[in-house]
């Protein structure tokens, strides 16, 4: 079996797209493994950002997309999201990092995580840490674009966190109704510049996450048919 | 360096180039001493209200505070004759004389907040004293007053400060984002009212309340809401010497911070950067912090006001003590007096209960973490495929006589040699794989020639034609749909016989133009290379509609189950196992090979006894 994932061609419709993300619901990780050629690792440290990868490779995501969506052409973003057995997701889900130099300069209508937001495939996978990863299975994927009501909710809190961390204030993860900002680095030891009072100054990079209640009510309020 | 003044006609500087600025320009000049950013308007209009006597100040923002801040409280309002003058530069309720200077307990004293916030923004202020029946209203832009009136409203002053530095762009040019001007007001707030210790504040910005201070919060709620939840716990401390009092309040030096964005000062209720309040208050921590980090602290300093010059920054962020020395000890002092008490460890005994029972908890989930490891390392996650060797066959003879079952095989092919008795084919001894496709294949009057591939598609075609007959073809959806490209004619042949597909057990859907995807197959392809089966399934459809079949009718049913069939060769053509050849032999033996079928060819080829001698000249 090969080791190395082989991408599928980017969908060139949206239409495309629903239909391959439509086409694994049901599927387990494994089956979709066995269709890409590659075997499922054994450690459950490495399995997320596998399953990730795995989808992304199955739906013809770009490889390298970058700032940009993972589909450029159809501006979508696709996230898996964990879910456990009663259908709650199981975790926030990662969004994007934070660009701590630019934060006192961003603003949200051109904001990264806007941009990040603007149209989201979400591709839920099925099983708790109980469930092997290779028998988690894949659900119905739902092609979501923020309502006026959840963008503003989400312009509020991204103006509250963003405001907080450009004035030297790091929000905690309890800060957000929608968005949490958490550490996101590579290392430990990662740092990046970011306003102060005094001019730059060395922090932990941040990263913006969407809580799990907000997505639960974008995977609940997903049409029930196809 | 300064730019050359301008010269005369004759080259030389010209007289007279020094003028004096009009008023306009003096105004915007002071006010930028002052106003730096809607923060600046929020703190100076909050010290305002604080000392106007306001139990409760509420902030609105628009914009970052950019578009509107709103400031109203329920402090004691002004009258009148008051309002008007409260634009004037220099105008206070708070000094009269220098010497005052000295004595200032009030937070605000200079008397230039409100004329410089009115110089650069459009300004209402709707100001009523309990002792007035109505309020008076004053509109302002730009620094000139545009109208007085009276109005009905509650006790207390709102200011209302809108399009800030819509007179001086270059200096709006220069506002950060909407987030961190609302963060920076928000901040601003906070301070002031942290420094008050007793009013409160509730700022308000896109329908939600960024910061609620009760007016009746506690020093210590005002200190969880300044340092933030990371904050496990606030101690505080208290020291005097004859004049000054400090009293502090901070985390468990265990929370600690690589910045000084833990730590606020305070002196005489009144936000300051001081750098030397900070030395003596990391002097104290040096003992316990290590170095580059600083603690969670609030330090409140009281001290008379003749001892401490607050006239000495444009915004009042910085302060001169008259015995620095003293306040430096009396800040070292308390820190190490917490230090020496450490309260958090009496505090952290009476929960040590909570923590067993939490580092118990720890343990279970590593318990059960390698319990799933162990699982995971412990063989296959799936079943092993069910398997066994290649099955021993009672060798056959090609035309019955001496079956296990002791009956007389059927005589079989009646037209010539090349076929075999049903019921024969299993217990053909299999010898080997001749040129990558022929099953060699003995029994005990004839070597027996089965063309592998077209004893798969064979196969595959029965199973398929069966399972049609017998009402549906059991599909299996493909977990990466194959994309298949058409072009012109193809395209709307394609589209319109997606039912003639669905009956073969195909599933296509249109997903752009010229392109469809196959989301499903007949179950038994669907390890075949489902894309080159759906051109393939096309290209089949074209020829039918060429010579003019009905698509719908059995021959062209039969045509594609045959063109799908092919799948079947491709599929496990590639995989040579000599345990499946016994299973596949004996499949043959249901299915008539005297009938064609579509896309098919010989099966079998039977060289007899006689022949094989005849080759060698027996």
């Amino acid at each position: 079996m090969r080791s190395k994932l082989v991408r599928q061609d980017p969908p060139t419709t949206l239409k495309e797209l629903e239909v391959r993300a439509a086409a694994l619901a049901g599927h387990t990780v494994l089956a979709l493994a066995d269709a890409l050629g590659v075997e499922v690792p054994r450690e459950s440290r490495r399995a997320k950002g596998f399953v990730g990868q795995l989808a992304e490779a199955a739906l013809g995501a770009a490889a390298n997309a970058g700032d940009g969506p993972d589909f450029p052409a159809l501006q979508v973003e696709l996230k898996t999201i964990p879910l456990l057995a009663s259908g709650r997701p199981r975790e926030s889900t990662f969004c994007c990092s934070i660009q701590m130099a630019r934060s006192d300069r961003e603003e949200w209508r051109s904001s990264r995580l806007r941009r990040r937001l603007q149209q989201v495939l979400w591709l839920p996978v099925i099983g708790g840490r109980g469930t092997a990863v290779a028998l988690r299975r894949f659900g119905r994927a739902t092609l979501w674009r923020p309502t006026p009501v959840e963008e503003q909710l989400l312009c509020a809190d991204w103006e509250d966190l963003m405001g907080r961390i450009a004035a030297g204030r790091v929000p905690s993860a309890h800060h957000g109704v929608a968005l949490q900002v958490r550490p996101k680095a590579p290392t430990r030891d990662a740092r990046s510049l970011a306003p102060g009072d005094d001019g730059p100054r060395l922090t932990l990079p941040l990263g913006f996450y969407l809580r799990a209640s907000f997505t639960a009510t974008i995977l609940r309020a997903a049409p029930t048919s196809d | 360096m300064t730019a050359p003044p301008p010269a005369g006609s004759d080259g030389r500087p010209a007289d007279g180039v020094i003028a004096l600025l009009d008023d306009d320009v003096i105004n915007c000049i002071a006010a930028g001493e002052v106003i730096e950013r809607p923060a600046s308007i929020v703190k100076e209009l909050l010290e305002n209200s604080f000392d106007a006597g306001a139990r409760l100040v509420q902030v609105s923002l628009e914009h970052g505070g950019l578009a509107r801040i709103a400031v109203s409280d329920d402090g004691g309002g002004m009258g009148k004759a008051d309002v008007p003058r409260a634009l004037l530069y220099h105008a206070t309720s708070k000094l009269r004389r220098a010497e005052d200077l000295f004595a200032i307990r009030t937070l605000g004293f200079r008397g230039e907040a409100l004329a410089s916030i009115a110089a650069v923004s459009r300004l209402t202020l709707t100001s009523r004293r309990p002792q007035d029946g109505v309020a008076t209203r004053l509109t302002a832009a730009g620094g000139r007053v545009e109208s007085v009136v009276a109005v009905g409203a509650p006790v207390g002053t709102t200011v209302e400060v809108a399009d800030l530095f819509f007179n001086t762009p270059a200096r709006r040019a220069f506002m950060r984002s909407v987030a961190t001007e609302q963060a920076h007001a928000v901040e601003a707030a906070l301070r002031v009212c942290l420094g008050s210790g007793r009013g409160g504040v509730i700022v308000v910005a896109g329908g939600r309340r960024l910061l609620d201070l009760s007016e009746r919060a506690t020093a210590f709620e005002r200190g969880y809401a300044a340092l933030g939840p990371k904050v496990p716990a606030l101690f505080s401390v208290g020291r005097a010497d004859h004049a000054a009092s400090v009293s502090l309040l901070a985390a468990p030096p265990a929370a600690s911070r690589a910045d000084s964005r833990g730590l606020y000062f305070f002196v005489n209720g009144r936000y300051v950067r001081e750098r030397m309040l900070q030395r003596a208050l990391l002097e104290g921590y040096r003992a316990v912090l290590a170095p580059g980090r600083s603690p969670f602290a609030i330090v409140h300093l009281q001290l008379p006001p003749a001892d401490v010059d607050v006239n000495v920054h444009p915004q009042k962020l910085e302060v001169r003590f008259r015995e620095p020395e003293r306040i430096y000890r009396l800040v070292e002092g308390a820190v190490s007096e917490l230090l020496t008490a450490a309260p958090w460890q009496h505090a952290a005994s009476s929960r040590r209960l909570a923590i067993t029972d939490r580092v118990s908890a720890l343990s279970a989930r590593v318990a059960l973490s390698d319990a799933r490891a162990r699982f995971n390392r412990g063989g296959p996650m799936l079943p092993a495929p069910p398997g066994g060797g290649p099955r021993a066959a009672p060798q056959a003879t090609l035309r019955g006589g001496g079956g296990e079952d002791g009956r007389e095989a059927p005589a079989g092919n009646q037209k010539g040699e090349n076929s075999i008795a049903l019921g024969r084919f299993a217990r053909l001894v299999p010898l080997g794989l001749a040129f990558e496709n022929v099953i060699v294949c003995a029994a005990a009057d004839a070597l027996v020639l089965v063309d592998r591939d077209a004893a798969l598609h064979r196969l595959a075609y029965e199973r398929l034609a069966a399972a049609r007959a017998a009402g549906e073809i059991a599909r299996t959806s493909l977990v990466l749909p194959a994309i298949v490209s058409t072009s012109g004619p193809q395209t709307a042949l394609v589209a319109a016989s997606a039912a003639v597909l669905a009956t073969v057990g195909f599933e296509l859907e249109a997903i752009g133009p010229d392109r469809f995807a196959l989301r499903a197959v007949p179950e038994d392809l669907g390890g075949a290379d489902a894309a080159e089966l759906g051109r393939e399934l096309i290209a089949e459809l074209a020829v039918l509609q060429a010579a003019g079949v009905d698509l719908l009718g059995a021959a062209a049913t039969a045509r594609l189950l045959g063109r799908a069939a092919l799948g079947a060769v491709r599929q496990r053509g590639g995989a040579w196992s000599p345990a499946g050849l016994p299973a596949l032999l004996a499949a043959l033996d249901g299915v008539d090979l005297q009938r064609q079928v579509p896309h098919g060819r010989p099966v079998v080829r039977i060289l007899s006894a006689r022949e094989v001698a005849a080759l060698f000249g027996a």
